[in-house]
């Protein structure tokens, strides 16, 4: 039966000695990608690890192209492709030995269409991975994981260091993709940059949690930025906030966009509003007081 | 069809859409029966989300401007040309009011406002 969904996850939990990876549900249609957001530590590798069976779960369900998934459970895992930081090829193997000394791990890996793809990205099978440079590697991975033709995709971190050219490219192939492909992809990543452009749906992390989830349109119009001179700071309603610092040469701060800053003529032309970027809202509605007023008053 | 979109803007990415596809029918620049771009293809050139893309699209189909075909994407209505005047207008008057609170924020009178416009009025003459 064809589903829909590419992952679906239900109340998924992973206790640590020293961490909670608590109560994570969603889920994801195919041809879609989600993006992980989250300060360092904030689990966000820890659930990319979880959800491709790295770790075993403590409590909940993951579902991968409708078929519910257990740690063991070798065929379903294979539905997945996993691409981080870590690259597990012999390096001096070529890319196509590699491809098919790996590939031949996995029921359905497609030497061809493997072949087909590094032609595509402009790689060379007889090159070893010791040649390759780091955008050259992330693509190696990505043909790889293409060739077992999955129905997701999980990338944890996989454009960090890599230049802002290179990034373009590798984010509008993942575009194109999830549509050639009809595969779902979660990025985890803290350049929320890259986010900014081609993500369908965000997720935050915070320590552990899941502080939202939502379509990044919903989310980028649900905040507002608010700058403004300090002077002011103290006549603003402080419920307009999730959070607010102020320097010497102001205040910023991020505020829910709704009737209640609109209504505020006689501060409104003293003060700029303007659309968050999703750094912004990472670190606001990560500020453990609300609403702050840090720096000196 | 060029769409552009401005990070910058005030308005959100899907409406900016929507007011430029707006504003290329009622300047003729596309004309009843002509295709879109696919909602796909749209986000990967304009490197955003399919979701806002579509919602763009949406919205003008919603309004009369846009229909869809099964399979096939969006194309562009047969217009009426008074409704696409008053369409036109009421976008003005959108703006204008912008303009005037800005004005009003700037410290101008109504008169200041009005002498300004015959200034620029007569500029473009």
């Amino acid at each position: 039966m064809q589903v829909n969904e590419a992952i679906r996850v239900e109340n998924l939990s992973k206790n640590f000695r020293k961490f909670n990876l608590s109560d994570i549900s969603f889920s994801l249609d195919k041809g879609f990608i989600m993006g992980i957001i989250g300060r360092n530590g904030a689990g966000k590798t820890t659930l990319m690890k979880l959800l491709y069976g790295v770790y075993t779960k403590s409590q909940g369900e993951v579902y991968i192209d409708g078929k519910r998934f257990y740690k063991k459970d070798y065929k379903v895992r294979q539905r997945i492709g996993y691409i981080a930081e870590e690259d597990r090829f012999l390096l001096e193997k070529t890319l196509l030995e590699n491809a098919k000394a790996f590939g031949s791990l996995y029921d359905q890996f497609d030497v061809d269409y493997f072949k087909e793809l590094l032609c595509k990205y402009n790689l060379d099978e007889e090159k070893t991975p010791d040649q390759l440079s780091k955008g050259m590697k992330i693509k190696f991975q990505l043909a790889f994981v293409l060739a077992n033709h999955p129905k997701l995709l999980l990338l944890d971190e996989p454009t960090g260091g890599l230049d802002p050219i290179f990034r373009q490219e590798f984010l509008g192939i993942l575009q194109g993709l999830v549509e050639e492909e009809n595969m779902g992809v979660i990025i985890s990543t803290h350049i929320t940059t890259d986010l900014d452009k081609i993500a369908d749906y965000i997720m935050i992390l915070d320590k552990g949690k899941m502080i939202s989830l939502s379509t990044k349109e919903e989310l980028m119009d649900e905040y507002r930025l608010i700058k403004g001179p300090r002077e002011i700071l103290r006549s603003l309603p402080k419920e307009i906030f999730i959070s607010v610092k102020s320097t010497n040469s102001g205040f910023e701060g991020l505020a829910h966009h709704s009737k209640k800053i609109a209504g505020q003529e006689e501060w409104l032309h003293k003060i700029v509003i303007e659309n968050p970027d999703l750094s912004d809202i990472l670190y606001y509605l990560t500020q453990t007081s609300y609403p702050k007023i840090s720096g000196s008053s | 069809m060029n769409i552009i979109i401005s990070n910058s803007s005030n308005l959100a990415i899907y409406e900016q859409i929507v007011n430029q596809i707006k504003s290329a029918i009622i300047n003729k620049e596309v004309v009843a029966g002509d295709a879109m771009p696919s909602i796909r293809g749209l986000a990967k050139d304009l490197q955003i989300s399919v979701i806002t893309t579509k919602r763009a699209y949406e919205e003008l189909e919603k309004e009369g401007l846009l229909y869809s075909v099964t399979g096939k994407g969006f194309y562009i209505c047969e217009q009426n040309t008074d409704i696409l005047k008053e369409k036109k207008i009421s976008m003005i008057e959108k703006h204008l009011q912008d303009i005037l609170n800005e004005c009003k924020a700037a410290g101008l009178s109504l008169e200041d406002i009005q002498d300004m416009i015959e200034v620029l009025y007569q500029e473009t003459e």
